[in-house]
């Protein structure tokens, strides 16, 4: 199983909408991939294996309706809804960087990037406290730092960050009235961070949802992967077919009685 | 008791108006009326839609007690889980009134309350736009807005019954700004209200109500097409928000005012600037029957799946 930026057209296997990795649009991965390990290989959205890890092993262990909202390099939504993923027509469900939050929707950049994602991804953090007269950073991480030094310019672009990370959060509750909201990926899951979002978010909405930060990190979507891998490896001995409900994936207590 | 003797009671509940019918175990609407809501609210009300079972079933020369399963659809959030109804402004005392309970007393223990726009969506989805869809959402724009969500072929209420309660949706001005009410950001730009408050901001004196607007629109009055240019231009920006979050197949306009060719066909003409992929979007074909049809379907399933248990 592998994890992708983009959309995984679930007619074609194709990936598609990955503007951050160059040339992945025109690459049969699944094929090139199969050939090389001689196993069978399962494409699927980063966002939503770091979802399915963390609800596996991480915060979000029993909760029949969770949203993932993952910001780094780019900004994700995964939507898990009474035992599946939600993935759209096209798969294309939770692509919520072209949300038109942030900037002008009409824009090139909105258009090719997505909105929200030209704003919040981690260029559009670097590009916007560049553009705000800061020092020459090359990471959101540094600008980060910079911040928690308390450089003003940095820490206006951070809440800037959190107040469009939070409004995006709003789009979710209103449409799919999550019960647990999940903040992940290098940034969202920054506890500093989080903090600033679930702040502006209870301003934004009457609504009582519950918000935690990923507690798996940056390994949520390896450990997802291994449970779409389990589940298949599943399938394949047992004939899982014949079975009204998926076998039960090994509870992280038994994992950790073994270590 | 076999089931061929047995019928639906379903109803539209409204903020102003309530619409109500009686059909059979296939769905087939053999009695319908349509009557103001009691303002009185909530007891009141709940004693209507009782009243509107016996008219309906008098019209029909069928006795009122072979109305075995009962479906109402109301303006707000109903807990799947509890039944408990919230959000619903519009009618005095039923949030915190027993409808459920009051309606068991009445009609016996198959009695379901559901979302409105919900039910339009289940509507177009059984007899109406959406028949061939598995992702769709009803976005019913008119005194409010709400939204109902099809998402791999089954309604999808969320976890407290309030998916789709899009008023909220932070999309308007400065939603960050704006201290939170009972309407939300969205519903303050696009509901009935807000476009009449516009309409007057821009100068306008000669409509009183939406309608009007509309009216003076196919006369040509100016400030009506800027009225309504405005307001598509955030409808748009909300379908541009669903079709990021879920993308559906299809998006139905319905409501009084989603209805309205005039409003939905500046919402397509706004779609491709804003969005790189295409948008399906087409006017309910049920119109302001969508959630009555919807919840005499629902009642219809209920009954069947009651009566011959798979």
């Amino acid at each position: 199983v592998l994890a992708t930026p983009g959309v995984v057209n679930p007619k074609s296997g194709a990936i598609e909408m990955a503007p951050n990795i160059a040339g992945l649009g025109h690459l049969n991965v699944v094929g090139l991939l199969s050939e090389k390990l001689g196993s069978p290989v399962i494409l699927e959205n980063d966002v939503n294996l770091a979802l399915l890890g963390e609800i596996w092993h991480g915060c979000a262990q029993n909760v029949a309706n969770v949203a993932l909202l993952a910001l780094g390099t780019g900004v994700g939504l995964g939507l898990y809804v009474n035992g599946q993923l939600v993935r759209g027509e096209n798969g294309a469900a939770g692509e919520i960087g072209y949300l038109p939050i942030g900037g002008d929707p009409l824009q090139a950049e909105s258009r090719l990037q997505g909105c929200l994602e030209y704003q919040v991804g981690a260029a559009g953090i670097v590009r916007r406290y560049r553009e705000a007269g800061g020092s020459p950073v090359d990471s959101a991480k540094q600008v980060f730092e910079l911040a928690q030094a308390d450089d003003a310019l940095a820490a206006s672009v951070v809440d800037e960050t959190a107040r469009l990370t939070a409004l995006a959060a709003a789009t979710v509750i209103a449409t799919i009235d999550p019960q647990l909201l999940v903040l992940g990926g290098s940034v969202g899951a920054r506890p500093d961070f989080a903090d600033k979002v679930a702040h502006t978010l209870s301003q934004l909405t009457p609504r009582q949802v519950e918000i935690r930060v990923s507690t798996l990190g940056a390994r949520a979507g390896v450990v997802g992967a291994l449970s779409v891998a389990l589940r298949r490896l599943h399938d394949e001995f047992f004939g899982v077919a014949e079975l009204a409900a998926a076998l039960p994936l090994p509870s992280p207590a038994r994992r950790h009685a073994r270590q | 008791v076999t089931h061929e003797t047995a019928y639906c009671f379903a109803a539209d509940l409204g903020g102003t108006k309530l619409a109500a019918a009686l059909a059979d175990e296939h769905g087939r609407i053999v009695a319908e009326l349509t009557e103001p809501t009691d303002p009185r609210g909530a007891v009141y009300v709940a004693e209507q839609l009782a009243v509107c079972a016996e008219k309906l079933a008098l019209s029909a020369g069928i006795d009122v007690t072979r109305a075995r399963q009962v479906m109402v659809g109301i303006p707000g959030a109903v807990d799947p889980r509890t039944g408990r109804i919230s959000l619903l402004p519009n009618i005095a005392g039923l949030e915190n009134f027993d409808l459920l309970g009051f309606l068991r007393g009445r009609f016996g223990p198959r009695v379901a309350i559901e979302n409105d726009v919900n039910l339009a969506m289940l509507g177009e989805h059984a007899l109406g736009c959406a028949s061939q869809c598995r992702n769709a959402a009803f976005l019913a724009l008119g005194t409010g807005a709400g939204l109902g969500l099809l998402i791999d072929d089954k309604l999808f209420r969320g976890a407290h019954g309030a998916a789709g309660e899009i008023a909220d949706l932070p999309i308007g001005h400065d939603p960050t700004v704006r201290i939170p009410t009972a309407t939300g950001t969205f519903e303050l730009e696009v509901g009935s209200l807000a476009i009449m408050d516009r309409y007057r901001r821009e100068g306008g004196t000669a409509a009183a109500t939406v309608r009007d607007i509309f009216r003076l629109l196919e006369q040509g009055d100016d400030v009506a097409a800027l009225v309504l240019d405005a307001t598509a231009r955030w409808v748009a920006l909300a379908v541009v928000t669903l079709q990021s979050l879920l993308d559906l197949e299809l998006i139905v306009f319905g409501g009084s005012i989603g209805v309205r060719p005039e409003l939905y066909e500046r919402v397509r003409r706004a779609l491709p600037a804003l969005f790189s992929r295409p948008i399906a979007i087409a006017p309910s074909q049920l119109g302001d029957r969508a959630g009555l049809i919807g919840a005499a379907w629902a009642a219809a399933n209920a009954l069947r799946q009651y009566a011959l248990p798979a």
